[in-house]
């Protein structure tokens, strides 16, 4: 059975490990991606299914490819045909969020933020207090509110003791 | 504050995103590394807008993965923003970015403030990042902030409540604590 290939060499830039190929062709043999997986000890998360034309799936089913064989094998040389990767959305959405910002806010902000330290209702006053609250002059014309300690005690205590702005 | 804006319903069509500055991580929070972040929980929930998808593409293509600058970011920001009725960002802890990179972040945030009417900026930091604050923004309103002397007994009744080495604790221990702390911070 050859109809595996490794085209980790093509992915090697973004960091996936192996890429299978499935067939498309009516006479495909049955699913091979569970033996890929198998065969190579991986984790199913790096799998990329790279979805082949149906002619490209009779060229591999008349032609094996040794699977042991890693990195050797180029599809587009080998057989002057092209193949139609298509990376699964959620992965490419992976990437580009990624892309954008290694930085992962919403992470930190429960994991260690002064959520985890709040105290109910303490400081909603500030926030609450329908004259003059930080949300009212937030949505007030003025669209820049900013927050600042006062200079003797510094922001470091209200932070860590959340009793005016847990952020 | 952000748990505040989302939590409260009067807003219809509101986004609100945030990040919080940390001196131990000044390398990786560059101003275009916050604005991505800032951007990322724009745009997440939704399906990822075709102009970021084409970007990154392209920027795959070259040099591997080339890295996103901020001129192309702030185009990518302003069009998310654009879909979007109405966007709080929320940015904490100021005082803890780099001085270089704090500059360009409020000189961004200002931007898009011009680009985008319906969008508000929410900052919170201690008393000396105020000017630079105040000469970033042409519309700017400050509040200073402390805690009341109710509000740091009541919080220091909750954590000696969670103690978790309750028979370490007595009565005269907790008075003498609640007496010392709140008026130490009273007094700062």
């Amino acid at each position: 059975m050859g109809e595996v290939v490794d085209l980790s060499w093509h992915w090697s830039d973004c960091g996936v490990s192996v890429a299978a190929v499935e067939h498309q062709s009516p006479i495909a043999p049955p699913p091979i991606l569970p033996r890929v997986l198998s065969n190579y000890k991986i984790h199913p998360s790096l799998v990329f299914i790279v979805c082949i034309s149906d002619g490209m799936a009779d060229h591999l089913s008349q032609h094996r490819v040794n699977t042991d064989n890693v990195n050797c094998y180029n599809v587009s040389n080998s057989y002057n045909n092209t193949v139609n990767v298509n990376a699964p959305r959620e992965y490419e959405d992976q990437e580009i969020l990624e892309w954008l910002s290694p930085l992962e806010p919403r992470r930190r902000h429960h994991r260690s933020g002064p959520t985890e330290s709040m105290v109910w209702e303490i400081g909603s006053w500030e926030l609450r207090n329908s004259e003059d609250g930080v949300i009212e002059r937030l949505v007030a014309p003025k669209r820049c509110c900013s927050v600042v300690g006062t200079p003797e005690r510094g922001r470091r205590t209200s932070r860590e003791n959340p009793l005016v702005l847990s952020g | 504050m952000i748990d505040d804006l989302c939590d409260q319903r009067i807003w219809k069509d509101t986004a609100v995103a945030g990040l919080y500055c940390d001196f131990k991580t000044h390398q990786e929070q560059s101003a275009t590394n916050m604005l991505g972040a800032i951007l990322k929980q724009l745009i997440t929930g939704e399906d990822i807008p075709a102009n970021i998808r084409q970007a990154f593409r392209k920027a795959k293509m070259e040099l591997g993965c080339r890295y996103l600058g901020l001129p192309e970011l702030m185009k990518m920001l302003y069009c998310a923003i654009a879909l979007i009725p109405e966007v709080f960002i929320c940015i904490d802890a100021l005082d803890e970015s780099s001085p270089k990179h704090r500059l360009e972040l409020l000189q961004s945030l200002q931007d898009i403030l011009l680009q985008s009417p319906r969008t508000r900026v929410f900052l919170t930091g201690r008393a000396h990042v105020k000017d630079e604050i105040v000469k970033s923004f042409t519309e700017v309103v400050t509040v200073p902030v402390g805690p009341t002397t109710s509000d740091i007994k009541q919080y220091l009744a909750s954590r000696l409540d969670r103690d978790t080495e309750a028979d370490a604790m007595d009565d005269r221990l907790r008075a003498d604590i609640m007496k010392k702390i709140s008026g130490t911070i009273s007094e700062m």
